[in-house]
């Protein structure tokens, strides 16, 4: 059932077994698991069925720290949450991400991937993706089409999957018709009380923007607001003038990460016409469907673990030679699609270099040669390493509803950019030892990052997991050290971020929580 | 330009003349060759591979300035040139020849992380040298320096 908070009246208190807190990838995840299910849950969401300005200024927060993205935009807070405008690029972490490392400080998970691997199954079934299945080899790329200096030992060639569900929209309907699921739209977690010493959460108080306050007593309750209103929900909760719950240790808040994301450079090819055009993108037609992907470069664990580097995702542009542009306008001259002043632009265009469209054409017959490439751009999301000086906290002003707004300091640590140095060093060096080209690295020196450097919008570890309350704020079940029936879900849990698009391993992870919290309810 | 001053005749004239002249005037470097004719061999092929890089000025430039001065006359930087390309067993019979080997010197300083970044540029260490030479050459002529 979806209901709207708005008309709840006042003072209410519900109390079904299970509350979650924020229908996003996560909390619509957690949800659906519970339908058919004996429990009651209700499903907290703070916006409605779109957007609404004034709902998505409750997530308006300054930044103190390094130039971080606009609150309101790297994160929407109506039904489906983020997923209503994320990319959908999905793959599990690699099983690297989970492990410590003797050189990277702070790194690796309580448990290792092979332990995940049952639940990121059942997750690619959930972003409706194709199998779980990440060979390129696999997906139609020949190991024969790859460039020698991505097919090892340093680099490699990749895939992801891309899911085209918005949350929101593809799961509305069957929430609506589970009976025992109460999702209330327009409903806002103010605050968890959790008696004198933070125990045990007792009850959660709600609000709506329109004045009505109500209250949910569960037996059980997941936070799944998001990577930063994770940490601010348990900062601004328990007692009254306390740290917050979960927070004995000054945990919440800290180990902020995103990925790094900047043009590495760009790489000459030594031979104009060689041939990269093993598919980069397409939709692959098998394993009884179509299923669309990307491929990447990344690093194989054992040049990172040789070479003590953390995780990068490399995806290349194409700047294509004039020559591309031509014969593209001659199809489009020939096709008759040209309209009014573009045929002549076009045709200028066919004249202008009609000796390489012949040449061109007449190669790709004859040769099936590659696609003649003027350079290729390099882009790079890389790793951030865990950080505790780079946090999430409550500043002093309050949103409309009276909750103090989020601060965020977010703090790189030198590594980041070394590391990312070395990687790109060594890309180039492939490249070079190969007799690829040369690569004009933009981040060649210990200096500034590129100028298009920024960190991106997947919010992580904010409420990290580890078995040590003195090393984690959640436990490897995800429940926050010291409160009984308190529990995390999304990418704030992630005590490593790697550099893989979190949101598959954010579902994965909710739905192994569902299957612990059946356990505990039972 | 650089090919307007080095036309084949010209240039072979200047290597073979200006190497005379060059090794005459630095006896160290003499003392150190073995083989006298091979060398200049070597180093007219490498002045013609310099001239084929006659549009590489700019880059030239710049790898002097990445190099240490100590390395940027034009007779070390021949003889480290020549000298790694003998080392690997490599030729320079003819200028086709020198420029195979120096590939794959580069591709040798790629795997052995003997890289220098120019401008940004991550090139080999060889190709850095060859194209601080070219620019030499340009500026100085074949002989001198
Ligand atoms: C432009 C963009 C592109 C992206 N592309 C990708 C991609 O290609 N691949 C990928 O893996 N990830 C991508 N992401 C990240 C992805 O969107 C997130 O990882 C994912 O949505 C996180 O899911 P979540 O449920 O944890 O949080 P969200 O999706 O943010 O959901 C949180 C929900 O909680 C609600 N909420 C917040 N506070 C409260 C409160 N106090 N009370 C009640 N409800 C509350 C919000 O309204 C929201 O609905 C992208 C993000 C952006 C911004």
């Amino acid at each position: 059932m979806i209901m709207d908070a708005r008309s709840v009246p006042p003072g209410t208190v519900l109390e079904p077994e299970v509350c979650i807190v924020g229908a996003g990838a996560a909390g619509i995840t957690l949800a659906r698991e519970f339908i058919g299910s004996p429990f009651r849950v209700v499903l907290l969401e703070s916006g409605g069925m779109h957007y609404d300005q004034r709902t998505e200024d409750l997530y308006e927060g300054q930044s103190v720290g390094r130039p971080f993205e606009d609150l309101t935009t790297c994160r929407l807070r109506y039904f489906g949450g983020t997923t209503n405008h994320w990319g959908g690029w999905c793959l599990p972490y690699d099983a690297i991400d989970f492990e410590p490392r003797d050189t990277l400080p702070y790194h690796g998970w309580p448990f290792s991937k092979p332990h995940l691997d049952p639940w990121y199954r059942r997750a690619q079934k959930v972003c409706r993706i194709g199998p779980y299945d990440y060979r390129p080899s696999h997906w139609g790329i020949s190991p024969k089409e790859i460039p020698s200096p991505f097919s090892g030992p340093d680099f490699e060639v990749r895939i992801l999957q891309v899911s085209s569900v918005q949350f929101g929209p593809v799961y509305a309907e069957e929430l609506r018709r589970a009976p025992q699921l109460h999702v209330y739209l327009h409903a806002n977690a103010f605050h968890f009380d959790a008696g004198e010493n933070n125990a045990a959460v007792r009850e959660l108080s709600v609000k709506t923007l329109s004045g009505i306050d109500f209250t949910v007593r569960a037996r059980l309750y997941i936070l799944a607001a998001g990577g930063i209103e994770n940490a601010r929900l348990l900062l601004t909760s328990g007692k009254q003038g306390g740290k917050g719950l979960g927070n004995a240790h000054d945990l919440v808040g800290r180990f902020f990460m995103v990925h790094l994301v900047y043009s590495g450079g760009v790489i000459a090819p030594a031979h104009p016409r060689m041939t990269f055009d093993f598919r980069s993108e397409g939709d692959y037609t098998g394993f009884g469907g179509k299923h669309p992907f990307v491929s990447f470069i990344g690093l194989p664990a054992a040049s990172m673990r040789r070479r003590h580097l953390p995780n990068m995702m490399i995806s290349w542009g194409y700047k294509f030679s004039p020559v591309v542009h031509a014969v593209n306008a001659l199809k489009r001259v020939l096709e008759g699609e040209g309209p009014g002043g573009r045929l002549m632009a076009d045709l200028s265009k066919v004249v202008g270099n009609l000796e390489g469209v012949a040449d061109f054409a007449a190669r790709k017959v004859l040769f099936g040669e590659g696609i003649p490439i003027e350079a290729l751009e390099v882009h790079c999301a890389s790793e951030q390493e865990p950080n505790p000086q780079s946090r999430v906290f409550l500043g002093s002003k309050r949103d409309r509803l009276g909750m103090r707004e989020i601060v965020v300091d977010w703090q790189l640590v030198p590594e980041d950019k070394s590391k990312a140095i070395a990687i790109l060093r060594l890309l180039g060096a492939e490249i070079g030892r190969a007799g690829f080209g040369r690569l004009h690295s933009s981040l060649a020196n210990e200096g500034r990052w590129p100028s298009d450097f920024y960190g991106n919008e997947h919010q992580m570890g904010a409420t990290r997991m580890h078995r040590d309350p003195k090393q984690g704020v959640v436990d490897e079940n995800c429940r926050v050290h010291g409160v009984a029936n308190l529990y995390v879900a999304g990418s704030s849990v992630f005590p490593t971020g790697g550099a893989n698009n979190p949101t598959l391993t954010i579902v994965a992870l909710a739905l192994r929580l569902a299957d612990h919290l059946k356990k505990v309810l039972a | 330009m650089f090919r307007a001053t080095f036309g084949r005749r010209r240039l072979m004239a200047n290597v073979i003349g200006g190497g005379m002249a060059w090794l005459r005037r630095h006896d160290s470097f003499l003392a150190r060759l073995s083989d006298h004719v091979r060398w200049m061999s070597g180093y007219g092929a490498l002045a013609a591979v310099c001239g084929d890089l006659g549009n590489g000025y700019a880059i030239g430039r710049a790898c002097l300035e990445a190099l240490p001065t100590r390395d940027v006359s034009k007779g070390s930087l021949a003889r480290f040139i020549l000298g790694d390309v003998r080392s690997a067993g490599g030729g320079w019979s003819s200028k086709d020849a020198l420029a195979r080997s120096i590939r794959e010197v580069s591709r040798d300083d790629f795997r052995n992380g003997r890289i220098v970044i120019v401008d940004g540029w991550m090139l080999s260490l060889t190709e850095t040298r060859v194209y601080a030479l070219a620019a030499l050459l340009r500026e100085q002529g074949a002989t001198g320096g």
